[in-house]
């Protein structure tokens, strides 16, 4: 079959890719104490222990129901401390303007002119307050975010800091502004409104950098919940069934292994933006072509429903003549806010060979 | 042992059920299973303190095997009288739950345990505790001990993998579904909320095991 000849308005091409417009920095764990009035920040170090478990997985035969001795890594809030803190940095770039990698001039023509319609309707002003809601709510704490009864989230930029108290904010539906506004406990409106405003310049325009701290009060002793690491086979170390995500840092002159929320999984939760899959039973759903859930292993966009990434953006024509009368927020669809989002988290999103037109 | 502290098996009346189930969220960002601890160690709690003839029941619906053995599920079901549950609801445990935001709305509800009617129980399983190699050495110790013949010793036996292993403090539950038929008589459980293999309280509750296995019957 003759290849047909790559139209003018087409997303599609065989080798295609966008850099990620949110950097963020790894998340450190500390426990927070008193000394002499002041808050210390002591970092909450991972260690080992040895436990006596049992063989309890399927088809365990011979060994099954034995005692299976293994030693496993463990973080809890440090003697003396009586809260703990996720802090990580937040980059906000401008990369889904166009692509990073492209092999069709047309296509990435189309791209930009997705992208500047998108800027101009102030579609990215809608981007942002989804991913605010996600700082303010501390979704990016994840399990942690459930082990204590008072907490905050701090954000700090363009010498501002602005206070969310993330338990009156939900998981599942983007508040209005009001509720946002109300749930902030230090700071008002304005610094709300010079988050969003920041973040949709970072995203349209010029990169824009923020500090986030999540705060809760903890026990001594209480368990904390790092990033569990996963560890190839051919480097597993039989000894250690549990391995936790660490780094090295040095404290009071000795360096300790400080307990980490990887880069990856805060990404996770700040991009659990995605209110347009209309699936009932699920809130607001991590950003990803095909809508999947994996802690259900569902898959609300999967290629049978065409609402995936890749169904949707075959419409390029559509999308575009949508997207380029919109004058305003209301005016954009979620499909292709849907869209952009998926270009603001980036990857290889190159059609498949087989079939392809490029 | 405190001797305060109600022990051995207590009367539960199923005249009302309570679904404890973690809200969406408490389930993505893996903390579904702290909700299940929570509400198994409340229920202990709450049989522990209260009146052995009146106990609550738990029913475990998501139960199933997976890649990584069994599991409990997500959803903890209650059964008991409206005085138990509300004990039960009245448990710190409980409202840290609902503090926190981790659970739907509680609702207790009426049940009816009607004869006949096709449901699971959930039933402590202690055969897989002996013949293991503790077990073993256990007896022979004992046997030395008494000065009494320990007999022929049996090998070690493997664990069946259809057991679901549930932890109490350092105290392990190993728990197995029985799906089976409504029978009439008295719900007899034992402070955790389980019952026997050789009384079985079939609970009112379609399973996802039983599902299965009526789908592959089908």
């Amino acid at each position: 079959m003759a290849k047909k000849a790559p139209s003018d308005l087409s997303f599609e091409t065989g080798m295609l890719a966008f850099a990620r417009s949110l950097q963020i920095t790894e998340g450190l764990f500390f426990g927070l104490s008193h000394e002499d009035d002041q808050t210390v920040r002591v970092p909450i170090e991972i260690r080992e222990k040895g436990v006596r478990g049992q063989t309890s997985q399927d088809n365990a035969k011979d060994k099954a129901g034995l005692s299976n001795p293994q030693s496993v890594e463990f973080a809890v809030v440090p003697q003396g401390c009586h809260a703990i803190s996720l802090e990580f940095s937040l980059r906000v770039l401008p990369m889904s303007r166009q692509p990073h990698a492209c092999d069709n001039t047309d296509v990435g023509s189309a791209y930009r002119r997705l992208a500047a319609a998108y800027d101009a309707a102030q579609g990215y002003d809608v981007l942002a307050a989804l991913y605010v809601w996600n700082i303010a709510n501390g979704r990016f704490a994840w399990r942690n975010r459930f082990q204590a009864d008072t907490m905050s989230v701090m954000v700090a930029f363009d010498g501002r800091t602005i206070t969310f108290d993330p338990l009156s904010l939900g998981f599942d539906e983007m508040p209005d502004r009001d509720t946002m506004v109300a749930a902030i406990t230090a700071g008002d409106a304005s610094d709300y409104d010079a988050l969003v405003s920041g973040i949709a310049r970072g995203l349209a325009e010029a990169a824009f950098s923020m500090k986030v701290s999540w705060v809760a009060n903890m026990e001594s002793g209480q368990e904390v919940f790092p990033s569990q690491e996963y560890v190839r086979s051919e480097k597993a170390d039989d000894a250690l069934s549990r391995v936790l995500a660490k780094l090295p840092t040095t404290w009071r002159g000795r360096t300790v292994l400080q307990a980490s929320m990887h880069s990856q999984k805060i990404g996770a939760a700040l991009r659990h933006i995605d209110v347009w899959h209309d699936t009932d039973g699920y809130g607001a759903i991590a950003v990803n072509p095909y809508g999947g859930v994996q802690e259900t292993s569902a898959v609300l966009r999967a290629p049978g429903t065409k609402k995936s990434f890749y169904d949707l953006r075959k419409n390029a024509e559509a999308v575009l003549t949508t997207i380029e009368g919109a004058t305003a927020p209301s005016d954009i669809p979620g499909e292709i806010h849907f869209l952009m989002a998926n270009l603001v988290r980036g990857g290889v999103l190159g059609k498949s060979s087989k079939g392809s037109d490029a | 042992m405190s001797a305060d502290l109600t022990a051995g098996k207590g009367r539960c009346h199923g005249t009302a059920l309570l679904l404890v189930r973690p809200v969406q969220a408490a389930i993505e960002l893996g903390a579904g299973g702290d909700v299940v601890a929570k509400v198994l160690n409340a229920v202990h709690h709450a049989n522990r303190h209260g009146n052995e003839d009146d106990f609550v029941a738990v029913a475990l619906p998501g139960m199933q095997m997976t890649r990584i053995g069994m599991v409990a599920g997500h959803d903890v079901t209650m059964f008991g009288s409206e005085e138990s549950l509300a004990a039960v609801l009245n448990l710190d445990g409980i409202k840290l739950l609902q503090r926190r935001g981790m659970v739907r709305d509680l609702v207790t509800e009426e049940a009816w345990c009607d004869a006949g009617s096709t449901g699971s129980a959930w039933v402590r399983d202690r055969t897989c505790e002996k013949y293991t190699a503790g077990w073993l050495r256990r007896s022979q110790a004992r046997a030395a001990r008494r000065g009494k013949p320990l007999g022929k010793l049996s090998p070690t036996r493997g664990f069946p993998t259809d057991l679901l292993t549930l932890t109490y403090g350092t105290t392990p539950v190993h728990l197995r579904e029985v799906i089976g038929t409504v029978s009439g008589v008295p719900l007899m459980v034992s402070t955790y909320g389980f019952s026997s293999p050789g009384a079985a309280a079939v609970l009112p509750v379609q399973s996802l095991m039983a599902e299965r296995r009526n789908a592959d019957a089908a």
